[in-house]
């Protein structure tokens, strides 16, 4: 692992609603040697379901200003979620290319203290997993396989696109986190409508019909056989799991369907005990999976 | 401000990155978009803002409470075969209904909370109890840079636009409260 430290940017899902998602997130990086520093001094990246809605033009500022902080400590941004991802990266791209754009935030900054420069990168954490170690290196480091539970594959809108401006992966059809669970050795399952929104983005202004949408997705997910599914966002781990419950009551299916963020299938497949990720901490529970792939640890 | 000016600028800007006849209404958002599909196309249908806002005529979408349905997804955007930024133009539209104060409450009330707390989802007691259980350390309740971001409210429309927002709300509150 080269030796290039981040400046870890956590966000507010993770930290403040989903902390056993940080136990993984942790785990990997220590897992890797992956060197972080924590940064005081960030803010919300903002939302960017909510905030650039009733002003952009203040939203990019916002994210600017955590641009900056972690360019005052000469860092990288490294984060594991995708609101945050899309926020931050959209925004240190476009301000990368176009200096009069990048003028008017400065002005806007400087009654904050902070001046960005246009220099910060920002990484996505599935992203430094998937290019800078590898499918073929943690295939290697699998030491319990997860051999044939069967996952759905969920990887959120924010971190592929817009794809001119992220650049990830493809847009429309994705093939990094169809790898990355693959190279764990479990099966990953495509299905109807793969590709669509959790229904967190519509959540603050139409309850009903963001919860349908998650249902439905749950709905097509069990159709495909899914044991289980996996998320590399908080945002829809929280509609997945929190609010599974609420959701499936909007289908024709009640059977709950047990929701991982990669990184600890990841620490699961490297045998990190359940116990230390927190999964007791899930809405919904986990142990049908656990029980597939870890028969002898339950035993 | 005045608000056909800024559709109009709106219109041309978009012009600007797309010719005015690319969008050839082929329907490839509606069919990509999430919500069109729950809802019905009837109900909920991109494509007609972006013909609306290209022919001068979107001022009655910033009125049309379904214009916030949208997801913020980006499918529309990306399936484009005509590389029009249909979510953009959304959010675009959206900005321009906040200077009118017009938005859903919990939007609003998120952006406030982010401007006091520092963030959209804030730490809690509850929360740091289970990071506690994990061996994490607590996450501070208070932020100490949510003040920069106040600044920024200031130095932006974004004050003025939740201000207007508020007064909107509560104009509609009291014609409701006065009709009973």
């Amino acid at each position: 692992m080269a030796e290039q430290r981040w400046a870890l940017y956590m966000g507010c899902v993770i930290p403040n609603r989903l902390p056993f998602m940080e136990m993984a997130v942790r785990e990997t990086l220590r897992h890797f040697s992956i060197p972080i520093k924590e940064i005081d001094g960030f803010t919300c990246c903002p939302n960017p379901l909510t905030f650039p809605h009733i002003d952009h033009h203040a939203a990019l500022a916002v994210t600017a200003r955590n641009l900056a902080i972690a360019e005052e400590q000469g860092l990288p941004i490294l984060t594991p979620c995708n609101g945050c991802f899309e926020m931050l990266k959209g925004a240190s791209v476009r301000l990368k290319g176009n200096k009069e754009l990048l003028g008017q935030v400065n002005e806007i900054l400087a009654k904050t203290g902070h001046e960005y420069k246009g220099k910060t990168e920002v990484k996505h954490f599935i992203q430094l997993l998937f290019e800078d170690i590898g499918p073929e290196t943690i295939a290697n480091q699998v030491e319990l396989p997860l051999t044939g539970l069967r996952v759905a594959l969920h990887i959120g809108c924010h971190i592929v696109r817009p794809s001119h401006l992220l650049g990830v992966d493809n847009g429309q059809r994705p093939t990094l986190l169809y790898q990355m669970v693959e190279a764990l050795g479990a099966r990953a399952i495509r299905y109807q409508d793969e590709m669509d929104c959790c229904g967190s983005g519509t959540r603050p202004v139409n309850r009903d019909l963001s919860l349908k949408m998650t249902g439905n997705k749950i709905s097509h997910m069990k159709q495909a056989g899914a044991d289980a599914m996996v998320v590399i966002c908080p945002a829809c781990a929280l509609q997945f799991d929190l609010l599974q419950r609420m959701a499936l009551r909007h289908t024709d299916n009640q059977d709950p369907l047990p929701v991982f963020y990669y990184p600890e299938l990841l620490c699961l497949a490297l045998r990190t005990p359940p116990d230390q990720l927190g999964l007791s901490q899930h809405r919904v529970k986990v142990d049908s999976v656990l029980a597939k792939i870890t028969p002898l640890q339950i035993a | 401000m005045n608000v056909d000016k800024r559709l109009q600028e709106i219109a041309e800007k978009l012009s600007k990155r797309i010719d005015t006849l690319s969008c050839y209404a082929c329907g490839t958002c509606v069919a990509a978009c999430p919500i069109s599909r729950e809802t019905g196309a009837e109900i909920y249908h991109p494509r007609r803002f972006v013909r609306a806002t290209l022919e001068g005529e979107a001022r009655q979408l910033l009125e049309a409470p379904e214009l916030w349905l949208c997801t913020s997804c980006h499918a529309c955007l990306e399936h484009c075969p005509q590389k029009v930024p249909v979510s953009e133009l959304i959010l675009e539209l959206h900005n321009l209904a906040c200077s009118l104060g017009i938005a859903p409450k919990d939007i609003a009330t998120e952006v406030e909370n982010i401007l006091t707390s520092g963030w959209a989802l804030a730490p809690s007691e509850s929360v740091n109890k289970r990071r506690e259980q994990l061996g994490l350390p607590p996450i501070p309740l208070k932020s100490r840079s949510s003040k920069d971001l106040v600044k920024i409210a200031k130095a932006t429309e974004l004050n003025k636009r939740l201000k207007r927002i508020k007064e909107r709300r509560e104009a509609q509150a009291a014609e409701a409260g006065g009709e009973t």
